[in-house]
């Protein structure tokens, strides 16, 4: 049962992990580019995860793009069935609850490189891609490993969203939190402890790879 | 001067005009020869003008573009910049190179590789260009830094630095405006003098335009450039070095000679 | 005046205390008891001036915060064995805990869901892909549910559509939001009004053990003597006539 959750949480953080960083990483690139109101209202709304509770990102896409509405008619004909109670309606979750994990340390990496290095990329004839790939990307290293590891953490830890949108069902969205949340309503504390454990165990892990990195500006 | 009608020529023709801060700058000058030098005292604008010509700053208002004469092909003529006409070509489109004061060379990479950055033959044929490529050692040479490509540019000194930026941007493409902004400060003078000398010649060989911003008339004389003399954000004079800058001659030697 | 600030700040904090533990009760009260318990605090506030302060939550769920000390002063559960939970803990100050309504099984679903007639042996038909049941480990309603499909021999053939919410107040949300068609919740929450303008409901057929819901006053109660007299209120045959109106029936 435990290690049906473990791998179910594992699945979940990695999927959201690679979809997130796949639109994280161009939408950090525009939001650091340049400057306007479009740009920060975009980096506000990214930011609003951080303040709202899971619980209501959960509630909303339990209902607000459930069977009854336009939205989540167009969801069901597109994935087959409803976002609630399935991995997808989880990732998607997921994706929203995260999201600031990944935008965050990724602006703040590409606006710390400093505008010469493209500059001088693209004097030399690179185009905004081309030196986005050559030059931003390998400089930003270390802040999207921090996003990686944030966003995966990050994932592997959520709870509220997964308890409004779940359905609790083993194997397709009962992860490790709602293991653990099952385990002490049934006064089970020997398993939760473990749980628990584990829990932390990952955290840890992740937090010492994202310090024990040597500081960004190793190249000055 | 060439003979018109008979020489391939090509000319860059630009009109600045542009208010930022101090700055109030109303410029219109044609390169037309093989060295050109912007000759100002430093915080004059001349950086913001070479930003402008490469693309990196949009002014007020301004025109720029290249013509070329090459018979038996018709004329041509190239817009990088009309703001009346709403055209302003990218940076990476613009066939003008800029080695900017302060070079940002790439940290992450080696100097060789931040020579070969961009280098036609390495786009064109995709391969790892060997370093015994003729054209690559020949660049190596005239900038005098063979015995650096091994090395990161955080172990570089100013002056090596200002070398490599150099050879990166000649690398990158010949035949092209190339713009040098103070390129050769923190060089001793033996060595720029010689630098120079090398760089005027591959720039012939290649026929590449140079448009030298500097302060230090040692520099424009030993290029023996035409001179654009900038005052209070204007072109006050242009001409022969010796002619424009006689003044300034005068005194250095007479500085010298005490 | 930082420190009078301070000084005033701090007063009013303990004033408000000091005013909650006057006249209020902490009731944790399950999740079917949701429509049924402002009614409830409403009529005994306006009988005794007590007023009464409801957490909800699956039976479970809060018998396992009393049992970490939550500061309760009555549980009001929905069947007898989480309450005796708190009883065997020796947090109960009473020997046995208090029956004081009987629940009812209910399957509902919303009107324009399309099942019709609804009857728990249409579960299997193919038409219904999802259905909402509280968490049989957790919530008494779930657990009478689940009964009701093994008497029916239907568990085995249900379990890919079954969806398991954390108590009975999510069951209901979930059939009410669409995601399931039909879902197993209490007679109290199909009967509120809004439940009865979006959805139809049948009893489920009485195969499933009786839901006598008890309740216990806490021992670590600083109310005792009050936390009493709401049980005893609560089981007054005068309270337990009007408890037909919220979908409960009498405590037997």
């Amino acid at each position: 049962m435990e290690s049906q959750a473990l791998w179910l949480t594992l699945r979940l953080a990695a999927t959201t992990t690679i979809i997130l960083l796949a639109v994280a990483i161009p939408l950090a690139w525009w939001i650091s580019s340049g400057r306007g109101p479009a740009r920060a209202f975009t980096q506000a709304i990214l930011a609003l995860p951080l303040v709202l509770p899971p619980t209501v990102i959960g509630f909303y896409l339990l209902v607000g793009l459930g069977p009854l509405t336009f939205a989540g008619r167009a969801i069901i004909h597109i994935l087959g069935h409803p976002l609630a109670f399935s991995f997808a309606g989880l990732v998607v979750g997921s994706v929203l609850y995260s999201a600031p994990f990944a935008i965050m340390p990724l602006v703040a990496g590409f606006q710390a490189i400093g505008p010469e290095y493209v500059e001088a990329a693209s004097l030399l004839g690179a185009s905004p891609v081309r030196s986005f790939f050559d030059i931003t990307l390998p400089l930003a290293k270390p802040a999207v490993l921090s996003a990686i590891v944030l966003v995966f953490l990050h994932t592997v830890g959520e709870f509220g969203v997964v308890l409004m949108l779940g359905g609790n069902i083993p194997g397709v969205t009962q992860t490790l939190s709602i293991s653990l949340f099952d385990q002490v309503q049934d006064g089970n504390y020997t398993a939760a402890n473990h749980t628990a454990l584990l829990l932390i165990a990952f955290a840890v892990a992740g937090l010492a790879i994202v310090y024990a990195r040597r500081p960004w500006r190793q190249f000055a | 001067m060439p003979n018109p009608g008979t020489e391939r020529t090509t000319r860059h023709e630009i009109a600045i005009r542009h208010i930022a801060g101090p700055l109030d700058l109303d410029v219109q000058f044609t390169l037309d020869a093989p060295w050109t030098a912007l000759f100002a005292p430093s915080g004059a604008g001349k950086t913001t003008i070479l930003r402008i010509i490469a693309g990196l700053d949009c002014p007020n208002s301004g025109r720029i573009s290249f013509h070329s004469n090459r018979p038996p092909e018709p004329p041509r003529q190239v817009v990088y910049l009309d703001t009346s006409a709403h055209i302003n070509v990218q940076p990476h489109r613009r066939a003008v190179r800029l080695v900017a004061q302060r070079p940002a060379l790439f940290p992450h990479l080696s100097v060789l590789k931040n020579v070969l950055y961009r280098m036609p033959a390495l786009i064109s044929t995709g391969e790892e260009l060997h370093s015994h490529d003729p054209q690559l050692e020949s660049i190596l040479q005239l900038c005098r830094i063979t015995h650096l490509t091994g090395k990161m540019p955080s172990q570089l000194s100013g002056g090596e630095r200002q070398r490599v930026a150099l050879a990166r941007t000649i690398a990158s493409g010949t035949g092209r405006l190339l713009m040098l902004d103070e390129p050769f400060t923190g060089l001793e003078s033996n060595l720029r003098d010689d630098l120079i000398q090398d760089l005027k010649a591959w720039c012939q060989r290649t026929g590449t335009p140079v448009l030298l911003v500097t302060h230090d008339i040692g520099e424009v004389f030993a290029a023996s450039a035409q001179v654009l003399r900038m005052e209070s954000g204007r072109i006050a004079a242009s001409g022969p070095a010796n002619e424009v800058l006689a003044e300034e001659r005068d005194s250095l030697i007479r500085r010298l000679q005490r | 005046m930082t420190s009078k600030l301070c000084v005033a700040f701090v007063g009013l904090i303990l004033a408000t205390a000091s005013c909650l533990a006057q006249t209020a009760l902490h009731v944790a009260a399950a999740a079917d008891l949701q429509p049924v318990m402002p009614a409830l605090a409403q009529e005994y506030e306006h009988q005794t001036g007590v007023k009464l302060d409801v957490s909800f939550g699956s039976s479970s769920a809060l018998a396992t915060q009393i049992l970490n000390g939550a500061p309760m002063d009555v549980f009001l559960g929905a069947d007898f064995s989480f309450p005796e939970k708190v009883v065997a803990a020796n947090l109960a100050d009473q020997s046995t805990p208090t029956p004081y309504a009987t629940g009812t099984l209910v399957l509902w679903t919303r009107k324009d869901s399309g099942i019709s007639p609804l009857s728990i042996d249409l579960l299997t038909d193919p038409k219904i892909t999802r259905i909402a049941i509280a968490d049989e480990f957790h919530a008494p309603y779930g657990r009478a549910a689940y009964a009701a499909i093994d008497a029916l021999k239907l568990r085995a053939k249900l379990k890919p559509k079954i969806v398991t919410a954390e108590n009975v107040g999510q069951t209901a949300q979930f059939a009410e939001s669409g995601n399931a068609q039909v879902a197993f919740i209490s007679l109290t929450l199909a009967s509120t009004e809004h439940m009865r303008q979006i959805g139809t409901f049948e009893r489920a057929p009485k195969i499933y053990p009786k839901l006598t819901q008890c309740g216990v006053v806490i021992k670590s109660s600083s109310n005792l003597a009050e936390a009493h007299k709401f049980l005893s209120w609560l089981t007054s045959p005068k309270t337990q006539s009007t408890l037909t109106r919220f979908g409960l029936d009498p405590a037997q």
